[in-house]
């Protein structure tokens, strides 16, 4: 499938899950692209992965890979790339994702998967490493990979590049892209910076260049309790800050696609909808601004 | 009768009531949205809100588990003997 | 393949990280050189993660447990047997046998069996979509049914089990409340049973995968063509039971979507 873009519309979606999927399927198309989390739909066959193909029939569909790992030092096994390989073929999509983590290593001598989204220290000999992850899995898949900044709750001491710099620095050894997760960079700025978020949204998305953006994720997630740090759940609306945070990235980055990523306590279809329609009204305004 | 003939004869029968086809192709094709089941991959944390996020609050040395009481497991019922067995650790233990 | 030796692991920052997340003994938290509160968001986590995947998984062992019972659990089996396949879809296929080797699989002994039930059930809801080969049915009147082998399709599961499973299963799932009830008052019955087999299947007409019991003969029958004998040997183990119809069963097949293929050797 393709879209016919001009030069300010910005493609706007949802992340899909599960409770949306009749949604998805039986309601006229309100949003430009569909985000869903490719390890959902690594099995052969079955109910998840006909959905899949028949939103693919409908929509651009983006896949956004949660376990990847390519920030690990543990190389990244063959079967999981091969389930990956196996899914982008089937599906075609017009973007691919994942995160700037690490999640495979070894545990008494066994391969273990972490299950979760694990910080990488910021350093050269990580870029180096990551760099040729980065690079065997695009060749492998034959597509170039869109590279998301992640939430964290502990810090590396080793780190001494900022991420904005560790991935820019990676896009430009390897050719891939930022996803630029605007509410990650609002939890990171809570959780380690003293929390001026619009600061830190600011020198994060001033750091990258401005060709190296492909995507952006919006998110919102549940206020911390006093001196609890804040946990990146995607069971929120956007918060005011991102919305600030986005307009600048727009304004930097031009019309880039803009996912609307809800996960937790998820609310009806429409309340998604209503969320891109948001953030589809706020890019056109920046970018008639800009354009004028 | 021989095998052969069993065979031949079920697959005749078979073809002679229409029952060859397979059951999609009888017009009542299941929605597949309504099939799948929840993902279990995700990209947000589950450590704030998920009621099931807690240490666990089970301590195993003390067997001071609530076994099934709220499980149908209490319904169905375990073994007589396991019973017994859980009943003088009970009374070991007080 | 690991191209980092023992040493470099032990001293690499991801390692660290990995174990002061695993293994949560006090001490090591306090020792672990990271902040405590991050290391416990991650910590559970993992463990919500886990949890929410096995679930999902195996939604009859969960009604039949006590939340606090099952939290134990999950969090036992992850460290006996940690995720390692980046899926959590795909993690679980021992926790059948993990349950058997607990105390409460030995005062429950169906758990296990309910478990390896439910995995046949969540691997049949994602498996391949086979449907049957139609043109291969003419083997039957071709050939000779010495040399007919069926090759069932991937989601036909069939297994024997001294545990009332159907009913069990039906009791949790049935959409209609009184067939649940009813479903649970024969398991209970068939628990209280001195002895009790049951043959069991799962599969998958189009996208539901779908559970029964077979009778002893169809059970026989199915075993042995899954076990790679040839249509003429399978119906040799049922040729005394009045019971057993080839016509009927090759009709329900069919209407299961049971056949993948039938082949000539």
């Amino acid at each position: 499938m393709t879209m016919s873009v001009t030069h300010n519309d910005v493609m706007v979606g949802v992340g899909l899950r599960h409770p949306n999927f009749t949604d998805i399927l039986t309601q006229t198309k309100q949003v430009d692209f569909v985000e869903v989390h490719s390890e959902n739909f690594f099995g052969k066959g079955g109910a998840a992965l006909s959905v899949l193909t028949q939103v693919r029939e409908m929509y651009p569909v983006s896949l956004h890979s949660t376990s990847m790992g390519l920030g690990s030092k543990q190389n990244i096994p063959m079967h999981y790339l091969a389930c990956l390989k196996a899914l982008t073929e089937k599906i075609n999509p017009f973007l691919m994702s994942e995160h700037a983590c690490f999640t495979w290593g070894q545990q008494q001598g066994q391969l273990i998967h972490s299950g979760d989204l694990l910080p990488i220290a910021h350093t050269q000999q990580t870029l180096a490493k990551m760099s040729e992850q980065v690079d065997k899995v695009q060749n492998f898949l034959g597509r170039q990979l869109i590279i998301e900044n992640v939430s964290a709750y502990i810090k590396f001491d080793e780190s001494y590049l900022s991420e904005a710099d560790f991935l820019a620095q990676l896009c430009q050894r390897t050719g891939a892209k930022v996803l630029l997760d605007i509410n990650n960079i609002a939890v990171n700025s809570v959780n380690f910076e003293g929390g001026n978020i619009q600061q830190s949204v600011a020198d994060y998305i001033n750091e990258l260049p401005i060709e190296s953006v492909a995507q952006i994720h919006l998110a919102g997630c549940t206020e911390p309790l006093a001196g609890e740090m804040t946990i990146d759940d995607h069971a929120c609306p956007v918060s005011d800050d991102v919305w600030q945070g986005y307009k600048q990235a727009i304004a930097r980055f031009g019309p880039v696609p803009t996912l609307i990523e809800w996960d937790s306590d998820l609310p009806k279809w429409s309340v998604l909808v209503d969320e891109a329609q948001k953030a589809r009204d706020i890019a056109h305004a920046v970018l008639a601004r800009k354009s004028k | 009768m021989n095998n052969k003939l069993l065979v031949s004869a079920a697959l005749a029968a078979v073809i002679s009531t229409g029952g060859i086809a397979p059951a999609e192709a009888a017009g009542k094709k299941e929605k597949c949205y309504g099939v799948a089941k929840a993902a279990q991959n995700d990209c947000a944390n589950l450590a704030g809100t998920h009621s099931c996020a807690g240490q666990s609050k089970v301590d195993n040395d003390k067997g001071e588990w609530k076994l099934v009481k709220k499980g149908t497991c209490s319904t169905l019922g375990g073994l007589s003997k396991a019973e017994a067995k859980k009943l003088y650790k009970a009374k070991k233990g007080a | 393949m690991n191209d980092l030796s023992n040493n470099e692991i032990a001293k690499n920052e991801q390692h660290l990280l990995l174990e002061a997340i695993w293994n949560d003994e006090s001490s090591a938290l306090a020792q672990c050189g990271f902040n405590t509160q991050g290391i416990n968001i991650y910590r559970r986590n993992l463990l919500a993660n886990a949890q929410r995947a096995l679930n999902i998984s195996f939604p009859t062992v969960f009604e039949l447990l006590d939340s606090d019972i099952s939290e134990s659990l999950v969090y036992q089996f992850l460290r006996l047997s940690p995720p390692n396949l980046g899926d959590w879809t795909q993690w679980g296929g021992n926790f059948s046998r993990f349950l058997s080797t607990t105390e409460v699989g030995a005062d429950y002994p169906y758990l296990a069996d309910c478990a390896a039930l439910d995995w046949h059930m969540h691997c049949a809801l994602h498996g391949i979509d086979q449907t049957l080969a139609s043109s291969t049915l003419q083997l039957f009147s071709e050939s000779e049914p010495e040399q007919l082998f069926i090759a069932f399709n991937q989601n036909v599961k069939v297994f024997k089990t001294a545990y009332p499973l159907t009913e069990i299963f039906q009791a949790h799932h049935h959409s209609n409340e009184l067939k649940r009830e009813a479903a649970m008052n024969d398991a209970k019955k068939a628990l209280s049973r001195d002895s009790f087999e049951q043959i069991v299947m799962v599969y998958r007409p189009e996208f539901q995968p779908k559970v029964t019991t077979l009778s002893a003969s169809e059970g026989k029958f199915m075993l042995a063509l899954l076990a790679g004998k040839s249509l003429s040997q399978s119906l040799d183990t049922v040729k005394c039971d009045n019971e057993f119809s080839f016509e009927q069963w090759l009709f329900t097949a069919i209407e299961r979507n049971l056949i993948n293929i039938i082949k000539e050797k």
